[in-house]
């Protein structure tokens, strides 16, 4: 387990952060385009 | 057999069909979302907290439940977005430019990480952040390749014509794909031949093999998740003027 924070630790959570960071985009990116588009539909059917 | 094929033709045809895509992606989503939640978290918390620590790397090898999964993905990404590309090429379906164009900023994030994390690995075990090994190189020519693309289509106002210049890209850049996967056998690499073999026995031990499988899995279901995401966007920004996406 790598709870503690030695040398070598360091390196896998700094990975884990990015592949959690880019993940995270993927998912948060097309997911307001999307609702920015809604809502110009929304207003455009007012 | 006849029917098993009819019915994989109408699938095909239904696939081109945006408003159809657009319906039942919605539908898909949610459940996807569940399980490449599920996978990526026992994936990688297993790996990373609870498998083994190796005898020589120590805990530093951990970076594998990121890194192989994210590699494996960005090379995946671009064979669909091949067979997309002789698609639009050949019969002009308008889903295979929205396919490829929603891919190739995934595809560019998963190659990005496989390259980071292969550099934050690289630093305490070979002790360098980089080299121009055969895999580390090609690797980074599949990246410019996604930036590429992304840059050609965002240079074109027209979609049609967009569709067209990209397809032909990704063609070009599929040449590469090989490369890739063979470049730790052509050549004399300092990154070490793949691991996990479909044809014979693994070189990995049980214990930090079956997470890295789940780990690899999850990665798989998150990019069809984020791909989908992706394409009711696109498809969206497309059509907003057409009736079915008024009345949707």
């Amino acid at each position: 387990m790598i709870y503690d924070f030695n040398d070598y630790n360091l390196h896998v959570w700094l990975v884990l952060l990015i592949t959690i960071a880019l993940i995270s985009l993927n998912l948060i990116v097309p997911k307001v385009r999307l609702n920015k588009l809604n809502k110009l539909k929304k207003i455009d059917k007012n | 057999m006849n029917r098993a094929f009819n019915s994989l033709k109408t699938f095909y045809h239904k696939l081109g069909s945006s408003p159809w895509f657009y319906r039942i992606s919605e539908i898909t989503i949610p459940y996807l979302a569940l399980f490449s939640f599920l996978f990526l978290s026992i994936g990688i918390v297993w790996g990373v907290f609870f498998s083994p620590t190796d005898f020589k790397q120590g805990d530093v090898y951990r970076i594998i439940y990121m890194h192989v999964p994210a590699a494996s993905v960005s090379q995946s990404i671009y064979y669909t977005m091949t067979v997309a590309a002789v698609v639009s090429i050949i019969w002009r379906m308008k889903m295979a430019g929205i396919f490829i164009k929603s891919m190739a900023p995934i595809g560019a994030s998963f190659t990005f990480l496989a390259l980071i994390s292969g550099s934050i690995w690289g630093q305490p075990t070979w002790g360098t952040w980089w080299i121009w090994d055969a895999r580390l190189t090609s690797t980074l020519v599949l990246f410019i390749f996604y930036i590429a693309i992304i840059s050609l289509y965002s240079s074109f106002s027209e979609k049609k014509s967009a569709d067209q210049a990209v397809s032909i890209l990704t063609l070009v850049g599929a040449v590469n794909l090989p490369i890739i996967k063979k470049s730790v056998d052509w050549w004399n690499t300092l990154h070490q031949p793949a691991s996990i073999k479909f044809t014979e026995s693994s070189s990995i031990s049980p214990e930090m093999l079956y997470p890295l499988i789940i780990s690899i899995f999850g990665f798989y279901l998150v990019v069809l998740l984020s791909g989908l995401m992706a394409m009711r966007a696109e498809i969206a920004k497309r059509e907003i003027n057409k009736e079915w996406f008024k009345n949707y």
